[in-house]
């Protein structure tokens, strides 16, 4: 079957050169050595080009071979199928993140198309002029720029049915919202092997995620706050990984002065809030008493202790408002605990970080915690893009197993 | 606070330190009223500004707070109306609690900062909108309170447009006619006045002989940011088409009625003595000098029943003096500029933009 693109008000961003038909039955075998070369090959440029765009850097290195080799080894790759065409919607601004829904899509044999945000930012709009490049220069490029299309259209129910009606599987970023709004529009089941293939919604609603940092002494202070860096300052902290809540564990109150400093100076060295983000921070500041001061919870009590352009509320007691309320922007919540088992995480929690935690303790509480949490990583690695997101397996999901 | 002494107060004629000696003290008072009758408004004291108001400051709130949370310093019981803003950039739309005397003593201060630039009769008076703005309840919004609000300085209110938006020249003309040789009075939204009076009326090629006109506008721009003319071209613009008629913007905001800010002749516009304004500098909050553009922060003595005395609004401007403008009147003076872009969104669950 084939998807006019040029029929349906769509504007294709990838590749360049696109003739605007997709033939959505076209897939190629999962992990082929083609493929994975093909890939490695693109890896090997983004880094090369995007040096000076860390989240750039990152795709690049993530695409490199034994890496890919790595996740290949951890299916039957013989027994599995490419799905057919999926259909991926992107989150909204977390730069680059739509790279890697395409990515393993395309890994898996997939014909991929992928809807964009209309506001790109200026990582997302680097990265994608460097796929392009990369595929108008490498003439030995052929299967990548066959199984891939970004388009952006403005949000239309219309556009959205039909590519859905030409779809085997949906991969959906976004709120509980816009997940409802567009599983509505049926995806197409198809016969491969003269079997019925399902179709299937993959989808990734809003998260929020914590960090657990204890630190006993000044010589902590460096690395954890590296690491926490390293967690919230990509996309100033507005991605579903990075972490909002600090609880403490036992750590002197002058410690944890110290280590906000540290943060805030780093910081302050690399990043600035434009004033219209200056104002949604003061916003929220200024709601998080309201938020947090249900009348479940009276006498919540919170204190703001500015850190230049890092604010931490220190909060009693946190409620689902004061959570999903939280706009990122580098407002971190507070909490004092004495022991794992006072954290109470939200239904939606998806990663947890720690830092300077006993091994064992982690460990223990990791397997016996009836917490919600998706995963539990180190501080730091907060953002590493994993093929199984929020518990989800996306080759699983993106492929099917033939018999 | 005495209100019946503030009353009194000559609306422009009291320089910084008159001024000051009373407005400082009295809008410290007005926040520790708050403070003890809001649970809100000492929540989010207590939180973010501990020591402010034993320091004798009082912190500038967010005016979208009041698009989130209704925040009031009164019972539900002395509950007299709540006004609402329109939602021009999200539903979200403000919500402003008054009681009866909250209500009535804006009313009063508009109607003293007014006869400033009207006189003290009433005039006939032109409104240059459809007349069912202000019949629909459920659009009852900034604009149809704004009308409403400034009808009381008028008589004879004759509406200029169609409810299509098309100019109604047959009332309009009607109007200008039966009160030839009268002052009349004005008043419109910037961007309907400039879309749908001043640019129907150069199509047409008509224009009005008027002896005496006093034309106030206010609003910006809204939507049609992109279609924004300078106040100079709009000023010119529009005695092109009416004659001899006096145009004064006026600056001001549901959150804080009562209080506006009306340009004098120089073209700046002026706080009058029951508010204030400061400018907040874009990089980190903190004050700005003079002549550096800015967020306006606004800060009145009217609001009682509800905590909206020191707001940080969204809109950009640049002080430009105190005491020492053109056109005579003491206070601070300043412009307006526009609107801030609106902040950008990020995060992950915002697929449908």
């Amino acid at each position: 079957m084939i998807l006019n693109l040029k029929a349906i008000p769509v504007k294709i961003l990838l590749p360049v050169a696109h003739s605007g038909d997709i033939e959505t039955t076209l897939i190629c075998t999962p992990f082929s050595d083609k493929l994975i070369n093909e890939l490695s090959l693109l890896g090997t440029y983004l880094m090369s080009r995007g040096r000076t765009t860390s989240s750039i850097v990152a795709t690049g290195y993530w695409l490199r071979k034994s890496h890919l080799l790595s996740i290949k080894s951890q299916y039957p790759t013989d027994e599995l199928q490419a799905k057919g065409m999926v259909f991926h919607i992107a989150p909204g601004n977390v730069d680059t993140l739509f790279f890697y829904s395409m990515i393993i899509s395309v890994l898996c044999g997939n014909q991929t198309l992928l809807r964009m945000s209309n506001d790109l930012n200026e990582d997302a709009q680097k990265l994608l002029k460097f796929i392009n490049q990369f595929l108008s220069e490498s003439s030995n490029i052929i299967l990548l720029p066959s199984l891939m299309t970004v388009i952006q259209y403005k949000y239309n129910d219309q556009v959205t049915a039909e590519i859905s009606a030409c779809s085997t599987a949906r991969v959906i970023w976004g709120s509980d919202q816009t997940i409802e709004n567009i599983s509505k529009f049926p995806l197409s089941t198809i016969l491969q092997e003269e079997s019925e293939v399902s179709s299937n919604n993959i989808c990734f609603p809003d998260r929020y995620s914590v960090a657990i940092i204890q630190l006993d002494d000044e010589t902590d202070i460096e690395s954890a706050s590296e690491n926490l860096l390293r967690d919230i300052k990509p996309y100033f902290q507005q991605a579903c990984s990075s972490p909002k809540v600090i609880y403490w564990l036992n750590t002197a109150q002058g410690l944890q002065d110290k280590f906000w400093k540290r943060v805030s100076q780093h910081l302050s060295a690399q990043e600035k809030l434009d004033v219209a983000d200056l104002m949604s921070q003061l916003l929220f500041v200024q709601r998080l008493p309201l938020l947090l001061n249900t009348q479940k919870i009276n006498k919540n009590k919170t204190l703001l202790k500015k850190y230049d352009v890092i604010q931490v509320v220190e909060v009693e007691s946190l409620t689902l408002d004061s959570i999903k309320s939280h706009t990122g922007l580098w407002v971190l919540l507070s909490k004092q605990i004495k022991h794992l088992d006072e954290i109470k995480l939200f239904e939606h929690c998806q990663t947890v970080t720690m830092s300077g935690l006993d091994q064992s303790d982690c460990l223990s509480w990791k397997e016996t915690t009836p917490q919600p949490m998706k995963r539990v990583v180190p501080a730091g690695q907060a953002l590493a893009f994993s093929h199984v997101w929020d518990g989800v397996d996306l080759v699983k999901e993106l492929t099917i197993k033939s018999f | 606070m005495n209100w019946q002494n503030l009353l009194t107060l000559p609306v422009y004629d009291l320089a910084r330190n008159e001024k000051q000696s009373i407005f400082s003290p009295a809008l410290l008072t007005l926040a520790k009223h708050h403070y003890q009758h809001s649970d809100d408004y000492r929540a989010i004291i207590d939180s973010v500004y501990p020591d402010f108001l034993q320091r004798g400051e009082v912190p500038a709130l967010a005016v979208r707070l009041f698009k989130h949370h209704l925040l009031k310093s009164i019972t539900e019981q002395e509950i007299f109306r709540i006004t609402t803003s329109s939602g021009t950039t999200s539903q979200q739309v403000s919500q402003i609690v008054l009681d009866k005397e909250n209500a009535m003593r804006q009313q009063k201060v508009l109607a003293t900062i007014m006869k400033q630039w009207l006189g003290s009769k009433r005039l006939p008076m032109l409104i240059i909108d459809h007349p069912n703005v202000i019949k629909d309840k459920f659009s009852y919004s900034a604009r149809g309170v704004g009308i409403q609000g400034m009808s009381l300085f008028g008589f004879d209110h004759t509406y200029a447009l169609n409810e299509d938006m098309s100019i109604n020249l047959d009332a309009v003309s009607q109007f200008f006619d039966k009160h030839k040789r009268k002052k009349i009075l004005i008043f419109g939204f910037t961007f309907i006045i400039w879309q749908y009076f001043i640019q129907q009326l150069n199509e047409l090629n008509i224009h009005f002989d008027v002896d005496e006109a006093v034309l106030l506008h206010s609003g910006g721009w809204k939507k049609l940011q992109d279609k924004a003319v300078s106040n100079k071209e709009f000023k010119s613009e529009l005695n092109h088409v009416l004659s001899n008629t006096k145009i004064h913007n006026f600056y001001g905001m549901v959150e804080q009625t009562g209080t506006v800010y009306v340009e004098c002749e120089a073209g700046y516009l002026h706080c009058p003595i029951w508010s204030d304004i400061s400018i907040r500098k874009k990089s980190d909050l903190t004050e700005e000098k003079s002549g550096i553009e800015g967020i306006i922060q606004v800060n009145s003595l009217l609001p009682s029943s509800y905590p909206g005395h020191s707001l940080l609004t969204e809109d950009l401007g640049v002080l430009l003096g105190e005491d020492n403008c053109t056109c005579g009147r003491k206070g601070k003076y300043f412009q307006v500029n526009g609107r801030l872009a609106k902040a950008e969104v990020r995060g992950c669950s915002d697929t449908q933009s």
